[in-house]
């Protein structure tokens, strides 16, 4: 079994005008049917239901979790490390279940013809019962990899987030007085985090990915060997290649998400506010009071 | 699915009259007394706005507020989504399924962001106000929290002896119109509030072990105790606010003193704090009661007691003995006295006490706040959060974070397939699961087709091996 690293392409190539990619799209569909376009939709879907589903209930039960069971000083002082914390086992929770249906996708991606009839539980099933010997935790050869972006991407994405929150709202006090501006408040939050996440994931995902490229001619090139190496190639900025339209692509799925996290949210009646309470006092009347 | 919920705004809280304007600019003063309005009373109606006659006679103004009523329709959409998950196969047919299931699931949200644009929010205090309290007091998430698992016990707040303390979600608590058959609902002066916030820390068991717990846990932050103790104090005499406005004043007295009474110097501290009302609104009859016998004990007694203590003692107050401790009560010196002003009698306070009140429109404690002498009061009422999550809220995170994150990543779908079959080789992504923008780990098995092999797969590829050559 081979671990070939496939790179990203746009993030050597700036991103294309808008015109040029509808035209490509446009494209596309002429030659291939509109089914190109649309190739692991079903996985990507599967994916992204489960890793929804997931991430933001565990952040948030985790996060409070800890919270009470630190004492007051030390949750006062380390608020950044808990978020971080609760951010980074969310994200361990969310790949147990989307390494297997990223496998599948990329399967489905990679050879169409062959993975497409089979549909998505058919894919998993192939994958699962090709190797003998792995049996389905051949669904989980990608883990440590997807595990290490997931939780360095998906720790600072919740911190980003809340502390950018915190900020527009500190500066713009009046965004909080109706709905809409304070769901445009997650949308720019969510941008700005999307935006941050990638930055600080970036070195680390260049890495990973110039490690496992490597691996395949010599095993087991450890991360800071893979760092030390990469910069002696490929100088210091190959660790912040293509970061720009990373930052564009992540930011706007970032900020999409967290708006559309809050909208829902509303919508449920589960937001912030609607899981507040409020102190208040009844007086009743006690019989015969009054002593004067 | 909207109803209207009148939102009121006291105009004429003694002796501060504001313009119309000035109201209007106050956007966070909104009370929540929540009384019915006889339509008869309506004055004015005006842009959602109203004028009508209220309590005592007083014009008041009030907002209409458009409620939402939760459906359970919005549970649709993660239904559809559902459903779409698991349902479809991978056939070629399957595409084009995936774009028209996709405008049916995309279509709830953009009806139900149309919904949003008037529906304010269920809340009868703005959603600013609110926040603002909620980012207070959530930095006590410990205290609260350590409460509800410890030992099991209720609230310290809730053990309050003056009435029912207790927490209600927030969203449920516009039902506070209660008590508006039992009368009018009456106005009280923020000094008054305050004032009594003071007496209970000092002499209602419940809320002093709130305060001690508060002021403990407030301990390690150095620069912000004072702000966030003087928050928590506000916001606590805003609730009180609300539960003294559905009693009249003489009830009020009453809850007091079989409440307090027998501890030393409770009576003199009611005396005291009911003679801070206006002296139409003071429960004279009682106060005359109180009087009387103060007077009569004094006689009884030597008064030499009282005149020595008249020496060591401040003879008069300024603010300043009051601003650094929350918990200070008017020291042993100060009593009532009768005051006759034409026909009407009242009670003051001997020495002289200054009452400041002066209206703070800026954020320090929740936006609107009024500053008196004995301490701030806030415009919204003590808030925190939920101290322990249903497994039930969690559930509906979860549906809403797998539909807003389905929803989002169902809509780059097909960019995604543009970028791929642009630039590069089949099997590579630019939107890899759970990881957007991101290079692809691909898990190739030897039996299975290499790598190579997909470079002929379809048009428009370029040729060359993977990403390095593009580097």
């Amino acid at each position: 079994m081979a671990t070939v690293a496939v790179s990203n392409g746009s993030s050597r190539s700036g991103p294309p005008a808008a015109k040029s990619m509808l035209n490509a799209g446009l494209k596309i569909v002429d030659t291939e049917g509109i089914g190109a376009l649309f190739l692991g939709a079903q996985a990507t879907i599967a994916g992204y239901f489960w890793y929804g589903l997931s991430v933001y209930p565990s952040y948030t039960f985790l996060k409070r979790y800890l919270v009470s069971h630190l004492d007051y000083s030390a949750v006062m002082n380390h608020a950044n490390e808990i978020a971080l914390l609760a951010g980074a086992l969310a994200a361990v929770v969310a790949s147990l279940g989307l390494t297997p249906l990223e496998a599948a996708r990329i399967r489905v991606v990679a050879d169409p013809t062959v993975y497409k009839p089979l549909g998505l539980t058919g894919t998993i099933g192939v994958i699962a019962n090709e190797d003998p010997v792995l049996g389905w935790t051949n669904l989980y050869a990608g883990l440590p990899s997807l595990l290490t972006r997931q939780v360095i991407f998906g720790s600072i994405k919740f911190l980003a987030f809340e502390r950018a929150c915190e900020f527009l709202f500190a500066l713009w006090p009046s965004l909080r007085d109706a709905t809409w501006t304070s769901l445009l408040v997650s949308l720019v939050a969510g941008g700005l985090s999307g935006v941050i996440s990638s930055a600080v994931s970036q070195p680390a995902d260049s890495v990973l990915t110039y490690v496992a490229k490597d691996s395949s001619s010599s095993r087991g090139l450890g991360l800071l060997d893979g760092v030390r190496r990469m910069v002696e190639q490929e100088g210091p900025r190959s660790l912040f290649r293509g970061l720009g339209s990373r930052c564009v692509w992540a930011g706007s799925i970032i900020a999409g998400q967290f708006l559309l996290y809050d909208v829902f949210r509303t919508l449920f009646g589960v937001s912030s506010d609607d899981l507040s309470q409020m102190y208040e006092v009844a007086l009743i009347l006690l019989p015969g009071g009054g002593e004067g | 699915m909207f109803r209207w919920t009148l939102i009121n705004i006291p105009v004429a809280v003694h002796q501060y009259t504001y313009t119309v304007r000035q109201v209007f600019s106050m956007k966070t003063l909104f009370s929540m007394d929540g009384q019915t309005i006889d339509p008869s009373a309506v004055l004015k109606l005006k842009r959602k706005r109203i004028v009508c006659i209220g309590a005592f006679g007083a014009t008041r103004r009030y907002r209409l507020i458009p409620h939402r009523i939760r459906t359970t329709h919005s549970l649709l959409v993660p239904v559809v989504l559902l459903s779409l998950c698991l349902c479809t196969t991978t056939t070629a047919s399957f595409v084009s399924k995936i774009t028209n299931k996709r405008v049916k699931t995309v279509s709830p949200l953009s009806s139900s962001s149309g919904d949003k644009k008037d529906a304010l929010h269920p809340n009868t205090i703005t959603r600013r106000a609110a926040l603002a309290a909620i980012t207070s007091i959530a930095f006590f998430p410990s205290l609260t929290q350590a409460d509800t698992t410890n030992d099991g016990s209720a609230d310290s707040l809730e053990r309050i002896r003056l009435g029912e303390g207790r927490w209600k979600p927030l969203h449920r608590s516009e039902m506070i119109i209660s008590n508006v058959n039992d009368g009018p609902v009456t106005l009280i002066s923020a000094s008054f509030c305050t004032y009594a916030a003071r007496f209970l820390i000092q002499y209602d068991r419940g809320v002093s072990s709130w305060w001690t717990e508060l002021e403990a846990h407030l301990k390690t932050e150095q620069l912000n105790k004072e702000k966030l103790l003087g928050r928590a104090f506000g916001s606590f005499a805003k609730s009180l606010e609300q539960a003294f406005g559905t009693q009249s004043i003489e009830q009020l007295y009453d809850h007091f003193v079989t409440s307090y009474g027998k501890q030393p110097d409770a009576a003199r501290q009611i005396a005291l704090l009911f003679t801070l009302l206006p002296a139409s609104q003071q429960p004279i009859f009682r106060l005359q009661n109180y009087y009387d016998e103060f007077n009569e004990i004094a006689s009884i007694s030597n008064n030499n007691a009282v005149k020595e203590l008249n020496y060591k003692s401040p003879s008069s107050i300024n603010t300043s003995y009051f601003g650094d401790n929350l918990t200070r009560l008017l020291p042993a010196t100060f009593h009532i006295t009768k005051q006759q002003r034409g026909n009407n009698s009242g009670f003051t306070i001997e020495p002289a006490v200054t009452l400041d009140e002066t209206r703070v429109i800026g954020e320090e404690f929740g936006g609107g706040s009024v500053i008196t002498t004995f301490g701030p009061l806030a415009s919204v009422p003590l808030i925190r959060e939920t101290p322990v999550y249903a497994p039930k809220t969690y559930a509906l995170f979860g549906l809403a974070g797998a539909t807003g994150c389905t929803i989002t990543h169902a809509l780059v779908i097909p960019l995604d397939g543009t970028f791929r079959s642009l630039f590069l080789a089949p099997g590579m992504s630019c939107c890899t699961l759970g990881h957007p923008c991101k290079t692809t780990l691909l898990t190739i098995d030897n039996n299975s087709p290499s790598c190579n092999s997909f470079e002929n797969a379809g048009p428009n590829r370029p040729s060359g091996n993977s990403g390095s050559e593009q580097r």
